[in-house]
């Protein structure tokens, strides 16, 4: 068989119409770019824009065997990058390339309907990775626009005017509406991720670990992503308690804090002081199972469970936004009594590490009896010595916390809260790593704190007989003149009176990004978090039954009973009002004289029912008479807009004078 | 500009007004059939009624053709009448050597068929050629037919003996199709002791020149039709295509008749414009005799015909 591209037999109609879908598509091939490797849609985005040019060029579409080659190599590269074509990514990169492959292959009008339900697959695949609120918006103007293609793909040669297509495009996007809330609010959840493993998370933001290193939170710093916001009904606790507990770390190699392998470690014994704080946690995915929970969280609901430290762990990892109701207390005593072990584990420290180190925070020890004092002559020792808060430290070398504390002196918190760690347990005060979230932005209409990964925080908690562990914040001992540029928006983050501010322009961006995050907030909570829990909660609350079978069944009378609404809306049209101004005056007519008992029939011409009323009243014969003359002179006679408007003006009067 | 239309049609269309009052001393009682047959000439078209013999349709025909001022011939269909007797025989001249046209009665402004459908096949379809080209072609010679050309036929319904029923595809060919009917008793007294239907006719004036005539048929032509007016149309050609009762809708000819038709009907009523009334008074006449039935249908064609009348609303 001979190789040639085969002649286009599309319409100049279908050519135009399948470069405006080529268009649609690019733009859903390039939002992929973000959760694909980069070259699978610059690849699609390139196939797609061959056939643009082609389509220009008035060029056929390309021969069969060709494009089996490039479907053949296009899925070897899929394997080749993910080892694997199952699951998420590889599905979606063999979905890109079909709908890119399939737009040389446009000969007719039924591959161009082919390639637009290609386009609808390709938009919903990017709600795979994201369904948060702009991506709704994304999807939902992409949906649109392949509607509308549809559409006028199906009005053939000589289409109505745009106008009438977008409105039937809206009145189809919107009778699928009650289908959706129905599979929406009935179709079973599907407990757990839906590839078996955990999200793919972009940018290495993966939030708050377990470990500490060096440089780990100040990666975070520099992320807007959201972490959680949380709710409270009535007034929010004080800025300064904003501190939200994720991991409690307190064995150091010497580089890294790690979380503790020490078996007795309990939960911690608590002795509750002050008021307990209700509040509702909605934490964005994370693929971890910590729960970051205001200092200190009690009585774990559901599906959470206290940790060493008094800290949330999730039992199943946190793959998609959940919602959990929390109590916190402020003012608490945390194991005023510690064990020999806990103790122990509390002032370990790698032999030989931070001989510098060591030496001063004896000399501490020995100058100052209580362990208070210590912690005072560190603190002072941050703030008078020459150390800077920055986000790009200098590198550590030999023995970190001796570098950080006396060569280089710039660090983020993480920095802070290990080198005050080291430097307690040296002077012998049982001291630990606490790893979550500092601050907080409040929201004073929907009363929540939006917090955000660029909050994460590290500081330390040490024991003091009597009170137990009690927090200390290295980083705020910090002078403020010494905090750099560079970290001082994270730094504000932090502080603790950081909230959206009230006036100028800086007030009205402020406005606009509380109304943005108000609306995010709204459609995690009741969107993306409606999961199994809550699903079945609202199941029970309207009184029905849960479980697969049933929620089936409901989903199968729903959809029964909206073909027997669609039914009847159909067999009984409604009356619409008409938009003609002299057609609006008669129907007045035809209603006031229904009232009386006359009424035209569906064919009775104007003249002939005027002459019906005509015999009914005698009195009004002339009336009636005018009526129906005047109203066809104005409804179907040619006229200027000034002789139009008098004609109305004369119906108006006769139609109202018509009693 | 409305009013100036309006005057325009004013002045011209008196001596249609004078027409109907002569023809209906003549035609008693019948004011509808007299005013769609002006309709149908005004309109261009072919006129075909259609009733039991001695209810006046040559009269009617007769008069139309006397009131109008056009010539008038006249052609008696029989089932042994042929071709070349309606449209004129080549008979060869000794003196100049060669053949020559003698035209036929068809070469005239009204030619009245009479009971057209007694005549064979072979010679209806001479004439319904011709209606529909008005031309004809003999010998390789083309003849045009003088203009105006009308052809009203009459034709006794097919029930009777001895008759050759127009197949549907000729039957489009005529405009209107309008029968007559019984006179009411009052008017069937008036015409027992009036005078005789001949005289009559040979005393009606012309009341309009083919000039005035043919001005008239342009002046329908132009009468505005408005955009609801259009889907009215649209709506009953749909209606009688989607009647289970109907085998074969409207064409897209019929409807382009049934609009000259309203149009001609607007100006007989001295209208600038079309209203919803001029296509329900020529609506009968033009989609009775086009519209097929199912075979399982017995009700007449009327009574569909008024029946989508009654159901299509008017926008």
């Amino acid at each position: 068989m001979k190789s040639r591209s085969s002649a286009s037999t599309l319409t100049p109609e279908q050519r135009g119409l399948l470069t405006w879908l080529l268009a649609v598509l690019t733009i859903a091939a390039f939002a992929l770019i973000g959760p694909l490797p980069t070259w699978i849609p610059a690849i699609a985005v390139g196939g797609i824009m061959l056939r643009l040019l082609r389509l220009r060029r008035n060029q056929g579409t390309f021969p069969a065997r060709l494009l089996i080659s490039f479907a053949i190599v296009g899925a070897a590269g899929v394997f080749a990058q993910f080892h694997t074509l199952n699951g998420r990514e590889p599905g979606v990169a063999l979905l890109l390339f079909a709908g890119a492959l399939k737009s040389h292959e446009t000969r007719s009008q039924r591959d161009i309907i082919v390639l637009i339900y290609l386009g609808y697959l390709l938009v919903l695949a990017r709600f795979l990775f994201d369904q948060s609120l702009p991506w709704v918006a994304y999807g939902l103007s992409l949906t649109g626009a392949l509607t509308f293609i549809l559409h006028r793909l199906h009005a053939g040669p000589n289409p109505p005017d745009w106008k009438f297509l977008a409105k039937n495009t809206l009145a189809q996007l919107t009778a699928a509406l009650p289908l959706t809330v129905l599979l929406f609010a009935v179709f079973p959840r599907i407990e757990g991720p839906l590839w078996g493993r955990a999200p793919h998370n972009p940018a290495g933001v993966t939030g708050l670990s377990n470990i500490l290193d060096p440089g780990r939170i100040a990666r975070l710093a520099q992320s807007q992503a959201v972490a959680f916001r949380a709710h409270f009904a009535g007034k929010p606790p004080p800025r300064a308690d904003l501190y939200w507990r994720a991991y409690v770390l307190d064995r150091f190699n010497g580089y890294q804090w790690l979380p503790s392998t020490h078996h007795k470690a309990s939960v911690g014994k608590l002795e509750e002081k002050g008021r307990a704080w209700h509040y509702t946690m909605l934490l964005q995915a994370s693929s971890h199972h910590a729960v970051p929970a205001l200092d200190i969280p009690i009585e774990p609901p559901a599906g959470l469970r206290l940790m060493v430290g008094h800290t949330l762990r999730a039992i199943k990892p946190i793959n998609q936004t959940v919602e959990y109701p929390l109590t916190s207390i402020l003012r608490h005593r945390l194991d005023t009594k510690l064990s020999a072990a806990s103790r122990e584990a509390a002032l370990q420290l790698p032999p030989g590490t931070a001989p510098r180190t060591r030496t001063l925070a004896l000399r501490w020890k020995h100058s100052s009896n209580t362990s208070q004092g210590v912690i005072e002559r560190a603190l002072a020792f941050f703030h008078t010595q020459d150390f800077y808060y920055t986000l790009n430290p200098p590198p550590l070398h030999g023995d970190i916390t001796d570098d950080f504390l006396f060569d280089t002196r710039k660090g983020y918190c993480e920095q802070y809260a290990s080198a005050f760690a080291v430097l307690m347990r040296a002077a012998g005060v049982p001291a630990r790593i606490v790893v979550g979230y500092a601050g907080g932005e409040w929201n004073p209409v929907l009363h929540y704190f939006l917090v955000h990964q660029a909050n994460a925080h590290a500081w330390v908690e040490v024991w003091l007989s009597g009170r137990g562990w009690t927090r200390v914040d290295p980083t705020a001992a910090i002078a403020k003149n010494r905090v750099q540029p560079g970290a001082a928006s994270a730094a504000a983050l932090m502080e603790t009176n950081s909230s959206f501010q009230f006036n100028g322009i800086r007030a009205w961006l402020n406005q606009v990004n509380l109304g943005w995050d108000s609306a995010r907030y709204f459609w995690e909570l009741s969107i993306i978090a409606f999961g199994p829990e809550q699903q079945r909660a609202f199941l029970h609350s309207l009184g029905l039954a849960t479980g697969a079978t049933i929620q089936g069944l409901y989903i199968a009378a729903g959809v029964v009973f909206l073909f027997v609404v669609i039914g009847l809306v159909e067999l009984f049209p409604r009356s619409s009002s008409p938009t003609d101004p002299a057609q609006r005056l008669y129907r007045r007519w035809i209603t006031d004289l229904g009232r009386r008992g006359m009424s035209p029939a569906p064919g009775e011409a104007p003249q002939d029912f005027a002459e019906r009323v005509a015999n009914a009243w005698p009195e009004k014969s002339e009336q009636a008479r005018r009526i129906a003359r005047f109203y066809e002179k104005t409804r179907y006679a040619q006229a200027q807009a000034d002789e139009y408007t008098r004609r109305l003006a004369v119906l108006s009067k006769l139609v109202k004078t018509f009693k | 500009m409305a009013y100036l239309i309006q005057a325009k049609v004013f002045m011209p269309v008196s001596p249609l007004h004078k027409l109907i009052d002569q023809l209906e001393h003549i035609i008693l009682g019948k004011q509808t059939q007299i005013e769609l047959a002006i309709t149908c000439l005004l309109a261009r078209g072919h006129l075909l009624i259609e009733d039991l013999p001695g209810v006046g349709k040559t009269t009617l025909a007769h008069a139309l053709a006397r009131g109008c001022g056009l010539e008038f011939q006249r052609i008696q269909f029989t089932s042994d009448l042929l071709p070349a007797d309606v449209t004129g025989v080549s008979i060869y001249d000794r003196d100049q050597g060669a053949f020559r046209f003698h035209p036929g009665p068809i070469f005239s402004q009204v030619l009245l068929a009479d009971e057209i459908n007694r005549a064979t096949p072979k010679a209806q379809s001479a004439l319904l050629e011709a209606m529909e080209e008005r031309q004809i072609s003999i010998d390789g010679q083309s003849h045009v037919l003088p203009a105006p050309f009308f052809v009203i036929a009459t034709q006794n319904p097919n029930e009777q003996v001895g008759t050759y029923p127009l197949p549907e595809s000729q039957l489009d060919r005529f405009l209107m199709r309008i029968d007559i009917g019984y006179p009411d008793p009052q008017a069937e007294r008036e015409l027992l002791s009036g005078r005789d239907r001949q005289e009559l006719i040979k005393a009606i004036d012309a009341c309009m020149d083919v000039p005035t005539f043919l001005a008239l048929q342009e002046m329908a032509s132009n009468i505005h039709a408005a955009p609801p007016i259009l889907d009215y149309v649209q709506a009953l050609l749909l209606a009688t295509r989607t009647s289970p009762h109907i085998k074969y809708g409207l064409s897209p000819r019929a409807g382009l008749g049934l609009m000259a038709a309203a149009r001609a009907m607007a100006l007989l009523r001295a209208r600038e414009y079309l209203v919803p009334e001029d296509i329900q008074a020529v609506f009968p006449a033009v989609a009775g005799h086009r519209l097929i039935l199912v075979e399982t249908e017995t009700s007449p064609t009327a009574n569909e015909v008024h029946g989508i009348l009654d159901r299509v609303p008017i926008p």
